[in-house]
């Protein structure tokens, strides 16, 4: 188990670094090949917006594993005892998770209703790339987002019912 | 009354410490199942809008950004301004306002400011006896100077949501930002005239050989605005290719240069960076969904019946609006902030004939001082974690710097249009 999940995090991490390297270094190429070759990259905005997709939703998920969404800590900053900040952070990740489960329903039925005309599906005028893609891609990142709150939940939870448990700050220690 | 809902929802989401995606998520399913609104369809949408490219600008300064802080890009600032300032009584809190005023227009991120600053000058400042309350204090409050010097984030999204040109917007902060800097330097130097112990640096030999050692280590730190901001000016690139040509700049000089990266602290910088982009924009995504929902709904019209209904007097409209923003800024980043206020507020704020620009300006110095404004203050806690001190002690300081920095700045801001109009106008034209 503690090896599938690091195997996920792993690579969530491996596929956001390689989306964020190639999306700087394409618009470095784009400048490059205006003003040293006077030339264009014809409709790169089409795969590049698509990696994008890839990093903003698996670098979601991956911003839940390691619990560093943007988020007001302004109860947990009231509450004294370990035990009850456990409690309440598992609550509070029970909630997220629900939420997560609402939030990849609903792009499960955006995804099915792109394949609804199969096999003409929309895609991109250029590269042919079909919309569906950055939309799993979008579906991929909600799923994960739901997995890691589930786990943090458990693992808030695990806390609240043994405190003397030593804490992890994120699942990629796990 | 949906409207209403909305808000509570969010306010309870928020508060009770949901991520702002979440919180806004729960908003969603609410409009889903009570407002009978198909809501995958709005996540298509949601797909449609946000398959810009003008938004790749942000993870890319978000990027540049965690490379430069892991880089040791901002040593040789503070470095350069202390040499001037260092020697006088409150000089070295000062340089520290203005290292947060060039590292910010370098990330334009408050929270990498802070972060990135902070980390270099708050323990020179305790060194030097400066109280740590105040310092947590100052740095919190210097850190969205990032938000109004060009190039900003807040901006480039305001721009795209209201279908503004990007560097009109860049230039209407300008002149916000300087009057804040200026007030922010004449508080530090009230607050410290007191403090006897400080301990202030002393001459160098020679000064001119000091000066120039310094300034010829800081070249490479201070052409990097320079190439962003002649570049995105003089018409060579767009702010998102700047953005791609920041992170190739940035990756030399702290390799080479400044030698703060190694391959381990790269990889590390790029995962850090990701994830703070994912953070960034799957909020932006369900911010700006419930956003287009609340419009489709038609509650920017009932929300401009309502504030109508209490006082159709410009003035008034404009200071219940700062206070809304001042309030959003309290209970969310600026990124949700400005996702949220800009579509709802705008028609009013055209209604009132106050120019689309002049309101990224109001909206970013709002959301900017929202950001300290306690209780929900994220750069406050920030600060308070990186100065190692607690929010009571940075609360006192926080508190006169809103009231003699940031209120008149905003003030300024909202009733002297020319301050954030005058720039764009000189620059092109009417």
């Amino acid at each position: 188990m503690k090896t599938a999940l690091k195997w996920i995090v792993q690579t969530e991490r491996a596929i956001i670094v390689i989306c964020s390297l190639i999306i700087s270094f394409t618009f470095c190429f784009v400048v490059l090949l205006r003003y040293g070759f006077e030339s264009d990259l014809f409709a790169f905005e089409e795969w590049v917006l698509t990696i994008a997709f890839l990093l903003y939703f698996i670098g979601g998920a991956a911003a839940t594993s390691d619990n560093v969404h943007i988020k007001a800590d302004i109860v947990l900053e009231l509450l004294k005892s370990e035990k009850t900040k456990a409690g309440f952070q598992s609550f509070v990740m029970v909630l997220e998770t629900l939420i997560g489960v609402m939030l990849t329903y609903y792009a499960v039925l955006m995804v099915m209703n792109e394949f609804v005309r199969w096999p003409n599906i929309p895609t991109t005028t250029v590269h042919k790339i079909p919309l569906a893609v950055p939309r799993i891609f979008i579906l991929a990142g909600f799923a994960l987002m739901t997995f890691h709150a589930a786990l943090h939940a458990f693992r808030f939870f695990t806390l609240y019912r043994n405190p003397d448990t030593v804490t992890q700050p994120s699942l990629q220690e796990d | 009354m949906v409207l209403l809902i909305v808000f509570v929802i969010l306010c309870i989401g928020l508060v009770i410490g949901l991520p702002v995606p979440f919180a806004f998520g729960a908003a969603l399913i609410y409009l889903g199942y009570f407002a009978d609104t198909e809501v995958s369809t709005f996540l298509t949408s949601g797909h449609w809008r946000m398959n810009a490219i003008v938004l790749l600008a942000i993870p890319m300064f978000i990027l540049a950004g965690g490379i430069m802080n892991r880089g040791r890009i901002a040593e040789p600032l503070v470095e350069l301004v202390s040499l001037t300032l260092g020697r006088i009584r409150g000089g070295l809190s000062a340089s520290a306002i203005f290292a947060c005023a060039v590292f910010g227009s370098i990330s334009g991120s408050a929270a990498a400011t802070l972060t990135c600053i902070g980390g270099v000058i708050l323990p020179r400042l305790e060194k030097s006896n400066y109280p740590k309350g105040f310092s947590a204090a100052l740095i919190a409050n210097c850190a969205p100077l990032g938000l109004l010097i060009p190039p900003s984030s807040i901006q480039i999204i305001y721009a795209w949501i209201t279908r503004q040109s990007v560097l009109k917007c860049f230039l209407a902060t300008v002149i916000p930002g300087l009057i804040l800097i200026s007030l922010l330097l004449v508080v530090n130097f009230v607050m410290m005239r007191s403090q006897k112990n400080l301990i202030v640096e002393d001459a160098p030999e020679s000064f001119a050989r000091e000066a120039t050692k310094r300034t010829s280590y800081a070249i490479p730190a201070l052409l990097m605005p320079v190439i962003i901001i002649g570049g995105i000016y003089g018409g060579i690139m767009t702010p998102t290719e700047a953005a791609g040509i920041a992170v190739l700049y940035a990756v030399p000089i702290g390799f080479l240069f400044y030698k703060g990266l190694t391959w381990t602290t790269f990889k590390d910088a790029v995962i850090e960076s990701s994830t703070t982009t994912g953070a960034v924009m799957v909020m932006f995504f369900m911010v700006m969904i419930v956003s287009r929902l609340l419009v489709f709904e038609d509650i920017p019209a009932l929300a401009q019946q309502f504030v109508y209904s209490i006082s159709a007097n410009p003035i008034v409209i404009l200071l219940m609006i700062n206070l809304l923003l001042v309030g959003i800024g309290m209970l969310m980043d600026d990124v949700s902030g400005v996702l949220l206020a800009s579509p709802l507020l705008l028609p009013m704020i055209t209604d009132l004939g106050i120019d689309p620009i002049q309101f990224a300006a109001i909206i970013g110095v709002n959301l900017g001082m929202g950001n300290i404004t306690p209780p929900t203050a994220p750069l406050l806690y920030l600060g308070a974690r990186i100065g190692n001190t607690s929010v009571n002690s940075m609360l006192k300081p926080t508190i006169i710097m809103i009231i003699f920095a940031w209120i008149p700045t905003l003030i300024l801001t909202t009733f002297v249009p020319w301050l954030s109009l005058g720039l764009p106008e000189l620059i092109f034209g009417r």
